[in-house]
């Protein structure tokens, strides 16, 4: 097992947290202003045909902040799968122009989010959002699914593995009952987790 | 189905946002007030499940393997509400960390995912609940859930531009039609295996007699999404739709009275027209559907 059992749910996925901590004049910009700034920049993506010329503008920033840029680039191509398709099927009705469009569009998209997320940790961006009207619930349950991913990712590669060492992995049956252990352990540890956050104190209006 | 940046014009995503931003708003208020303690750690380590759920496969035939989506399974569980302010958690981590959608395009994906996904994953369970053919709406409602996204999904793209030929549309229905059942058959199977273990974690629909709204809305959501994917795949029909309804700027006497101004407030571009019509029509069959369920419920109540 080369790598932690939650980076396998997705490649890499705690690398926007390591990059996210750096200590760059970009990293210590308000969060606010960058998430303004993202949305700025995404949707002069989407509204100007030539936006891909602006390009240099995202390599800069990474540079600034001191973020690999081979990794970033890796992280920003996980949107390609889904636009590959959709870029064939346009081509292949001979809209070329449309198909190049679909693909810089999107990867340019995929690129700030990622500049975003790698100078900026998720809890400051989710608070932001919170302060820009978005429920206080809808933000803590987001910051919930983050928090427990890693925990209940790897209870379900043990679950696989154990699945696998009795020969069951190709079995309908034995999935469906390791989903609904998964379930039930992940309810029981919600209760669990709400009673130690009631003990220690937690006096947040959702606790 | 993750619609990424870069594929939705402009109206398209922003309308969509801005229907989807309140929608889940009061999603996230009714959830608040419905469910007992512990409701934030609870809908956040479930939506941590349904994330870790996607690494458990399920083999289907020769080679191929499908996982589980879950709108259905929350809503079954959890109830509707709950239910969409988890999927929408999990559709704001995969855009924001995994790439996997837009931001721009995270109202497009929550309202086809997240609240008409979850809805047409509930209401075929409250439908079906308390009589002998429950597990068929489990079935359905995980169908539904898959098919409905999908439609929704692709009729936004089409409205966008990104046209498909008929040939690749016919393959991706075929698609999501075994996507859908094989949906269907994980939310049976596993509710099977949770109320051998512990029945409480089904909750029991509340209310009766508000079973032919539930069916109506269903039924509502169906043919919009399906009319919703037809009429954007075939826009000259829509054009001559929404052309009749005097959208496409004719000056229709009746309907162009109340809006004076209405020519002005559209701007001359054809699929901006014919987008409007079709968020219209969406809006106004729901919105027709909903009412015609209600007063039948209050009517079979009284």
């Amino acid at each position: 097992m080369d790598q932690p059992v939650a980076q396998r749910i997705g490649p890499g996925i705690f690398v926007f947290d390591q990059w996210s901590r750096g200590n760059s004049a970009i990293h210590r910009l308000d969060p606010r202003l960058k998430v303004i700034a993202c949305f700025l920049l995404l949707i002069l993506t989407s509204l100007w045909s030539t936006a891909w010329c602006v390009f240099p503008i995202a390599v800069l920033i990474a540079a600034a902040a001191r973020i690999p840029l081979l990794g970033l680039a890796r992280r920003a191509a996980l949107v390609l799968p889904f636009t590959l398709i959709f870029a064939a099927v346009t081509a292949l009705i001979g809209d070329y122009p449309r198909a190049a469009a679909l693909l810089w569009r999107s990867y340019l998209s995929a690129l700030w989010v990622s500049l975003l997320m790698a100078t900026t940790p998720l809890e400051a961006v989710l608070e932001t959002a919170a302060r820009f009207g978005v429920p206080r619930l809808l933000v803590e349950v987001t910051h919930f699914t983050w928090r427990y991913l890693g925990v209940i990712g790897a209870q379900a590669w043990r679950l696989k593995t154990a699945a696998l060492t009795r020969g069951g992995e190709r079995s309908f049956d034995i999935s469906a009952a390791s989903l609904a252990v998964l379930f039930a352990s992940s309810y029981a540890r919600a209760e669990r987790i709400h009673r130690a956050m009631l003990s220690r104190g937690a006096t947040g209006e959702n606790a | 189905m993750h619609i990424p940046d870069g594929f939705l014009t402009t109206p398209v995503w922003a309308s969509l946002a801005a229907l989807s931003l309140p929608s889940a708003a009061a999603f996230a208020r009714k959830a608040q007030s419905g469910l007992e303690d512990g409701r934030v750690p609870l809908m956040g380590v479930m939506g941590a499940f349904v994330f870790a759920a996607q690494m458990i496969n399920f083999p289907v035939g020769i080679g191929a393997s499908g996982h589980l989506v879950g709108s259905a399974l929350l809503a079954a569980t959890l109830g509707p509400a709950p239910a969409v302010v988890v999927m929408t958690a999990i559709l704001a981590i995969q855009a924001l960390i995994f790439q996997d959608g837009g931001l721009l395009a995270l109202g497009a994906n929550v309202f086809n995912m997240a609240i008409a996904g979850v809805l047409a994953g509930y209401w075929p369970c409250r439908i079906l609940s308390g009589t002998r053919v429950q597990m068929a709406g489990l079935f359905f409602g995980g169908f539904f859930s898959v098919i409905v996204s999908a439609a929704l999904c692709l009729g936004e793209l089409a409205l966008s531009g990104v046209r498909m030929p008929a040939q690749v549309l016919g393959i991706s229905v075929v698609v999501f039609s075994v996507t859908g059942v094989l949906e269907g058959l994980i939310t049976v199977a596993v509710i099977g295996s949770l109320t051998r273990m512990n029945p409480r974690w089904i909750r029991e629909p509340s209310g009766e007699g508000r079973r032919a709204l539930a069916l109506l809305a269903c039924a509502a959501l169906l043919l919009a999404s399906t009319g919703f994917l037809i009429a954007s795949a075939l826009p000259d029909g829509l054009e001559r739709v929404a052309g009749l309804v005097g959208i496409a700027g004719r000056q229709h006497a009746v309907l162009a009275a109340p809006l004076p101004d209405y020519d002005t407030l559209v701007i001359d571009n054809p699929w901006l027209r014919r987008a409007t019509a079709a968020l219209l029509g969406l809006g106004v069959t729901t919105l027709a559907c909903f009412l015609v369920g209600k007063w039948i419920s209050r009517w079979r109540n009284a």
